[in-house]
């Protein structure tokens, strides 16, 4: 899974990015208006954080943009301002929630898994497909009631994979979705990562549909 | 604390040393009036003196004539009249209306009203026929009389003879007078009648003032926002154009108030949560103070924000906000945030709150926030208006408050948080808006089985 912050607050941001990246999220950081919004155009992103009071174009402004050029990522907006007015007008450009400084990082955490769960079609905290059991609050994937043993990109691949079961999702877009920015990406890389998930989880756990991606299976 | 918008009528200025325009008006008119009533009086009462005395005169003269013509040369060579004025007066003693004929000096005839006496005006030593006017004369009975004399000669007879006709001034008193009292019972009427016409005529040319007043009035209570400066009379409309500038700086004021406690937030939150978050990372006692310190920090930020807020935009005049735009933000922004829970709105349109759009959708906002956020499915949001209040029910199906938390909310915000676990800052803000705004918010259990909070306050008339 692949999150945007956009926080100008260098320290914050650090704070938040490490609690991401320790949650298991590949996280991309952005601290001005631009470079936001370019992200966020052109990085297809699984939720963005965003800070409404920034450096070069503002938050809203940014959201306003993204939506009108059909960038549908779920957002959260964060912000120091937090009166009602701010925030149904956030809602009303097409923030998906909102969250008021400062927060408890869990809250944030469990917000974010909310989202992005909810983006993905599934109104339970805990995802049940093809026999194996995502629970994304506590990063684990268990397999007839054994958890697996999975590093952090087996982990995004697999959760990812089970969010978007009944889909094909090709390497690119696999790829994409478990390395941050500025990681090094490699679609060999991916075909390594799906073999050791066969390994650990079961051979007929993921199909190969050749020229198209990966699958989940029923 | 006060209301946010006082329903009362505003501190009236120290009025014993203004003056009033009316009284200034209708003092001057009443006087110019007065002044006007008596010079017209008193010239009218001249004319009409002299246009007595002329009459007056012109009667004597006709009696002279009349005389003149009456004088003939008798039998004997001597003269005589040859008829004597019917009029009765001439005939009553002493009646002040005499005539005499009169040649060489001496009383030749006289009218029987004389008694003998003669009539107290020498003869003119020309016999040239000219009329000659004596005023004032003495009677024989005191009284003052007008005399008129004529000498003059009858062709065929060699001695000038005069004739001399008196009548009493008092006649003409008399009529001056009555025409006088006659003439200041008029005019007083007439006096009277215009006072009043003037006091209307003040009233109506100051009903502009009235109006602006009534607006302005309005304007305060909140039904509408801004002076009407096109329906006002040409002399109030600059000033309507004045207040009008000067609400608008009010709202710019409060607006610029509204940014600077905004910034401020910014300011103070960020840090204040990095150091919370940091604070996690310290183990033992410190990390627990730190993580106490920042915790009253944000609590004494949000306190002071909303108190800004508020405060500076509680007393604006032509606050109201309509409970519908607040009821539609809310049921947009929950479906967005909670798309899994079903909202029910029972709430008839139209209703009004007397405050700001922003404090109640703060308000009702953060209570539907609540209820969301501990509700297993349903809430309700009920809302109705009677006697001059707006009572707002939010009701969930969640876990609800423990009964010692039920009851009327009187503590301050932050006190709130900790007999209310979890239900934190939303209601904090809630009960400091509401606090401000003279209502009330009780706690209690609702039929679907959570809590039900009931927001009491004011309606917008």
């Amino acid at each position: 899974m692949r999150v945007l912050l956009v926080e100008d607050d260098a320290e914050l941001a650090r704070q938040i990015t490490a609690a991401l990246t320790f949650a298991g999220y590949a996280v991309d950081s952005a601290a001005d208006g631009e470079n936001a919004w370019f992200l966020g155009d052109t990085e297809p992103y699984d939720a963005v954080i965003l800070d409404l009071g920034l450096p070069g174009i503002d938050g809203l402004t940014i959201l306003r943009r993204w939506r009108r050029e059909n960038r549908g990522m779920p957002v959260l907006v964060l912000t120091a301002r937090g009166s009602w007015r701010e925030k149904v007008t956030g809602l009303r450009e097409g923030a998906d929630d909102y969250l008021g400084k400062p927060f408890e990082i869990e809250e944030l955490l469990a917000r974010i898994e909310a989202l992005i769960r909810r983006a993905s079609g599934h109104a339970t905290a805990v995802i049940e497909r093809a026999g194996l059991r995502l629970d994304p609050a506590a990063q684990r994937i268990s397999h007839d009631g054994a958890a697996l043993d999975l590093t952090v990109l087996e982990y995004r691949a697999l959760a990812y994979l089970m969010m978007h079961s009944g889909s094909v999702v090709s390497k690119t877009e696999l790829a994409e979705h478990i390395y941050g920015h500025d990681d090094g990406r490699d679609s060999n890389v991916i075909e390594v990562l799906i073999n050791r998930l066969r390994k650990k989880a079961g051979a007929d756990i993921i199909r190969t549909r050749r020229g198209h991606g990966y699958e989940l299976s029923d | 604390m006060n209301s946010v918008i006082s329903e009362t009528t505003p501190p009236r200025s120290d009025r014993k040393g203004s003056r009033s325009v009316t009284v200034r008006l209708v003092g001057a008119s009443l006087l110019l009036i007065a002044v006007a009533l008596l010079l017209t009086g008193v010239l009218l009462i001249v004319l009409f003196r002299a246009q007595m005395q002329r009459n007056f005169d012109q009667t004597l003269r006709d009696h002279l004539e009349e005389l003149v013509s009456a004088v003939k040369v008798g039998p004997g060579g001597n003269l005589a009249l040859t008829w004597e004025p019917a009029d009765r007066r001439f005939k009553r003693p002493l009646s002040g209306w005499y005539w005499e004929l009169r040649t060489d000096g001496k009383s030749l005839k006289r009218s029987p009203s004389l008694k003998g006496h003669s009539i107290a005006v020498n003869t003119p030593e020309k016999a040239d026929g000219a009329v000659h006017k004596f005023l004032r004369v003495k009677a024989p009975d005191g009284e003052q009389i007008r005399v008129v004399v004529r000498r003059t000669t009858l062709s065929g007879h060699p001695r000038p003879f005069a004739i001399l006709v008196a009548a009493p001034c008092i006649t003409i008193r008399q009529d001056v007078h009555m025409f006088a009292r006659q003439l200041t019972i008029s005019l007083m009427v007439l006096g009277v009648l215009l006072g009043a016409l003037t006091i209307l005529q003040v009233g109506y040319g100051l009903r502009p003032l009235r109006q602006m007043q009534a607006t302005l009035s309005h304007v305060r209570s909140g039904r509408q926002p801004r002076l009407d400066g096109g329906s006002a009379a040409a002399e109030v409309a600059p000033l309507v154009d004045e207040l009008n500038a000067l609400l608008s700086e009010r709202e710019a004021t409060v607006e610029r108030a509204h940014a600077e406690a905004g910034d401020l937030a910014h300011a103070l939150k960020t840090p204040i949560a990095v150091i919370h978050n940091e604070a996690r990372g310290v183990t033992g006692q410190s990390g627990e103070v730190l993580k106490a310190e920042t915790e009253k920090m944000r609590r004494v930020v949000e306190r002071h924000l909303v108190n800004a807020r508020v405060k500076a935009g509680r007393r604006l005049p032509g606050t109201r906000a309509s409970l519908d735009a607040v009821l539609d933000d809310v049921r947009f922004s929950m479906s967005r945030l909670y798309p899994e829970h079903t909202l029910t709105f029972e709430a008839p349109q139209g209703l009004t709150f007397a405050g700001a759009n922003d404090d109640l959708g703060e308000m009702v906002g953060n209570l539907a926030d609540n209820a969301c956020k501990w509700a297993r499915q349903a809430v309700v949001i009920r809302a109705a208006q009677r006697d001059g209040r707006l009572e707002i029910r939010v009701e969930d199906d969640g876990p609800g408050l423990p009964e010692e938390a039920h009851g009327q909310v009187l503590l301050r915000g932050g006190r709130l948080s900790d007999a209310v676990p979890g239900h934190g800052l939303g209601l904090a803000i809630a009960v400091e808006l509401v606090e401000l705004y003279s209502g009330s918010l009780w706690l209690g259990r609702s039929s679907l089985g959570g809590l039900s909070a009931v927001l009491d306050l004011p309606a917008a008339e």
